[in-house]
């Protein structure tokens, strides 16, 4: 028996699926693709499936992946090819094989994040954030609501690209599977400070870095 | 696609995977190489659609063609439909989110009366004109099919078309003579006629309604050469008939989201209260290979986990024990459950729950549907009370505890007698459990719940007027009343202003449409929804066009009365309802199908007897 990790990019029209239904669709693709998936034992046997890092809806990544069991060995090509055919769109696999990082080596995530509106307005949230000393946002957990100041955890936030309707910023957000900063926590505060359209904003995750900023792949 | 605007507006609504498609499975063709596009709307949410079988094989058999292109279309749950409206976003079809009006034919499945409004409700965010009237040929054809189409003569003035009975043959006809009219140039009215030519084709613009002063029908008069009386269509070789191996698997959570075969069309039971055990007569079964073989593909094919054997009443297969040995091995295999959702209480033998528990173990559903033996006998529900009892030993013994019964009250001859009785069947079962040296652990648990009697047409008790809301009412409070001594015992039931929608609806004719289309207006939607029952605008609706909804729930219809859907044809003969009814007011029992015919008028549908009387 031996781990697997398919590593795959979530676009397009799959943003609208939850983590639930991602789920869902991961372990009814291995059942259709016929590999030799290992099942737990016991009187309802399921599929042994961990995501590495959830993805919040509507956000769009390059570096999603999860870990399964095959009882044989099976090379990239043969895993890849099985599983043709079996995801909806915008589901695009990109990689299979032995699990490379550890997800507790997970510290920060790349975003690469498109606002539309106003060039004004845009810039405004830019410059806001450069120039305050605290962005005090409610990060809402399963018990309690609590106001945090995420100025200080973003990183590197740089303007990639301008144009009169809209503005590509990257930014490096804490992530893993003790601490996360989820980016729309951000657009909804320059939602609500400058009126950005939070959820039409284009948030796609680039990658996943340790704590030295690695590159994790 | 779908733009920045769009993006916005999905993310800020539940569950906008609901309304993206792209689902495995999903049907693509390139728009310019069709002839007929075909939208094929489910009036109620994607959830529930999704777990429609019909849809399934409809879709399967339309895209089948190469000159047709089928896609899908749900109602918007009430946050999107209400954020579709300010953004003035037409309703679309979810493969290639194309908008409704610019479809050749848009199909409504109309698969419960309490999702009429929800047909208005996505034709206005549509854009298209309620009334067939007021639709020209720049308007799809709009048409309806599905199981209330036996009398949809409330909606009937919305619809260009109904098809009535099975349409895996009966859709594509319908496209394959729209796709020749369209060729040709015809205007709609002589599109209509050549589509009335097809068997099942029933076009409600062609027949002149007269009324009564009393409000009854005075006469229904066949225009154009339409037929007299619209028979439904079949299919006669369901046997071999094949089913959809490949199917889209829907994304967010389906409420049946598993495979389902169907093993067997019609029912021999002949229950009184059951509409469809007599619309889908007669009684066909699929092959057991046929079947063995389509539900391991179809298996392969979505990776379901569980595949069902879907029926009205499956362990009435004939094989049915040999099919389940031909698909326990490679079901265990591929950790594949079986599930048998239909199981009566008469037939439900110790090797079957075997075969069944085998594999899983939840709670056990019956369905005695009446609380005496003499109440049952009137609804000719066949079941001893020594077989409810065998059944729930047998049950308990395969180590279920938790029972779910089913129940209706309000049904024809019914006293408070039959009412308590409910509660002692439900006690007599808790009894059992502890009177089992082998019982499972823990404590038994048995849910009655209680649905109002609504009177449908098609079956015997068409006649019969629904008991007033006042009536249920009481009888709800004595159950509960009855039931109150023991913590063991669930009770629940549904709500009496529902059911008599359902009632008026059922069996209603054309007056209705401007009080529905009202309803509509001032807001009623989802009306099978908890939730958002708007009774209140309902009841302006019908009073202010004059409609009095005991003349349709509550009033008894003398038998040479000229019903809404006398006209139309679905196997059974208005004779044979008369007959069964009279039998049911003296308790009589009729057999089922293969151990007596009745002469029903089924048979007619498939051209030779229903069964083969000499073998039994
Ligand atoms: S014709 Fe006879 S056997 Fe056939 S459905 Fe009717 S009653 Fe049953």
């Amino acid at each position: 028996m031996n781990t697997v990790r398919i590593k795959f990019q979530k676009t397009g029209l799959s943003i609208f699926f939850s983590h639930l239904d991602l789920q869902k669709v991961m372990q009814r693709a291995l059942k259709i693709s016929g590999l030799p998936v290992w099942y737990s034992k016991g009187f309802n046997p399921h599929i042994y499936m961990t995501f590495t890092l959830p993805l919040s809806l509507g956000h769009e990544s390059l570096c999603e992946s999860f870990d399964f069991r095959l009882e044989e060995e099976m090379t990239e090509q043969q895993i890849l090819k099985a599983m043709e055919g079996t995801l909806p769109d915008g589901i695009i696999l990109t990689a299979a094989g032995a699990p490379d990082y550890d997800a507790s080596q997970i510290k920060y995530a790349l975003y690469r994040i498109k606002m539309y509106g106003e060039k004004d307005r845009l810039m405004q949230c830019v410059s806001h954030f450069e120039e305050s000393d605290e962005i005090i946002v409610t990060k809402q957990s399963k018990k309690k609501t609590t106001d945090i100041n995420i100025k200080s955890e973003i990183k590197d936030l740089k303007v990639t690209e301008e144009s009169d309707d809209s503005l590509t910023f990257t930014a490096l957000f804490p992530a893993g599977t003790t601490y996360n900063l989820n980016p729309a926590l951000l657009l909804e505060y320059f939602g609500e400070k400058f009126g950005v359209d939070t959820n039409g904003c284009d948030v796609l995750r680039v990658n996943l870095m340790d704590e030295n900023l690695e590159i994790l792949q | 696609m779908i733009d920045n605007k769009f993006k916005s507006i999905l993310l800020s609504v539940q569950k906008p995977a609901r309304y993206t498609g792209g689902e495995p499975g999903c049907v693509y063709k390139d728009k310019d190489n069709v002839d007929v596009r075909f939208a094929f709307c489910f009036p109620d949410t994607y959830e529930i659609g999704m777990s429609h079988l019909g849809m399934k094989i409809l879709y399967d058999e339309l895209n089948k063609q190469d000159y047709i292109w089928c896609e899908r279309c749900f109602a918007p749950w009430t946050d999107m439909m209400a954020k579709m409206k300010e953004n003035n976003i037409p309703l679309y079809t979810l493969e290639s989110k194309t908008p409704l009006k610019e479809m050749d034919i848009v199909g409504f499945t109309l698969m419960y009366e309490l999702s009429y409004t929800n047909v208005l409700a996505m034709l206005d965010l549509a854009g298209i004109p309620f009334y067939a009237k007021d639709r020209d040929e720049s308007y799809p054809l709009i048409i309806a099919g599905g199981p209330c189409t036996c009398n949809a003569e409330p909606v009937a003035d919305f619809f260009d078309i109904m098809a009535l009975g099975e349409g895996e043959f009966l859709d594509v006809e319908i496209c394959r003579v729209y796709n020749e009219c369209k060729k040709q140039g015809l205007s709609k009215l002589e599109t209509l006629k050549a589509l009335s030519k097809i068997q099942g084709v029933y076009v409600p613009s062609f027949y002149d309604i007269k009324y009564k002063e009393n409000k009854t029908i005075e006469s229904v008069t066949p225009l154009y050469d339409a037929p007299v009386i619209v028979n439904k269509n079949i299919v006669k070789d369901f046997a071999n008939l094949p089913f959809p191996t490949d199917t889209v698997v829907p994304m967010a959570g389906a409420v049946h989201n598993r495979a389902m075969v169907e093993v067997l069309r019609g029912c021999i039971r002949g229950c009184r209260f059951c509409q469809a055990g007599f619309i889908y007569r007669p009684f066909r079964e699929r092959d057991k290979d046929l079947l063995n073989s389509g539900a391991r593909d179809l298996c392969k094919n979505t990776g379901y986990e569980e595949v069902s054997l879907t029926s009205l009443s499956t362990s009435d297969h004939s094989k049915l024990e040999d099919l389940l040995d031909d698909m326990l091995p490679w079901t265990q295999q591929e950790k594949v459950n079986i599930a048998l959702p239909s199981l009566r209480v008469d037939n439900f033998s110790e090797s079957l729950i075997e075969k069944t528990t085998k594999i899983r173990k939840s709670g056990l559903t019956l369905a005695p549907e009446a609380g005496t033996q003499r109440l049952r006998d009137i609804i000719n529900k066949n079941v001893t009370e020594e077989e409810i009892e065998k059944t729930a030993k047998i049950a308990f013994e395969g180590g279920y505890t938790h029972i779910k019964l089913y129940f209706m009250m309000g049904l024809p001859g019914e006293t408070m007698e039959d009412i308590k009785g409910i509660v002692d069947t439900a006690q007599k079962i808790i009894d059992i459990f502890w009177s089992m040296p082998n019982r499972p652990k823990g404590k038994p648990e048995v849910s009655i719940s209680v649905a109002t009697f609504i009177p449908k047409p098609f079956t015997p008790f068409q006649f019969f007027g629904q008991n007033d809301g006042q009536l249920i009412k009481e009888k709800q409070a004595y159950l509960l009343e009855c039931a109150k001594t023991n913590k063991r015992i669930k009770v629940s039931y549904n709500n009496p202003e529902e059911s008599l929608l359902e009632a008026v609806l059922a069996r209603g004719d054309r007056k209705l449409a401007p009080a529905i289309l009202q309803a509509y207006q001032s807001g009623a939607m989802f009306d099978s929804w908890y939730e958002c029952f708007n009774f209140d605008a309902w009841m302006k609706a019908f009073a202010d066009n004059g409609i009095v909804p005991e003349f349709y729930a509550n009033r008894f219809r003398p038998y040479d009365e000229i019903n809404p859907w006398d006209h139309i044809n679905y196997g059974v003969t208005k004779k044979f309802l008369i007959e069964d009814y009279e039998r049911s007011l003296k308790a009589i029992t009729s057999k089922p199908c293969n151990k007596q015919c009745y002469s029903c008028g089924a048979n007619k549908l498939l051209g030779r007897a229903c069964f083969e009387y000499s073998k039994n």
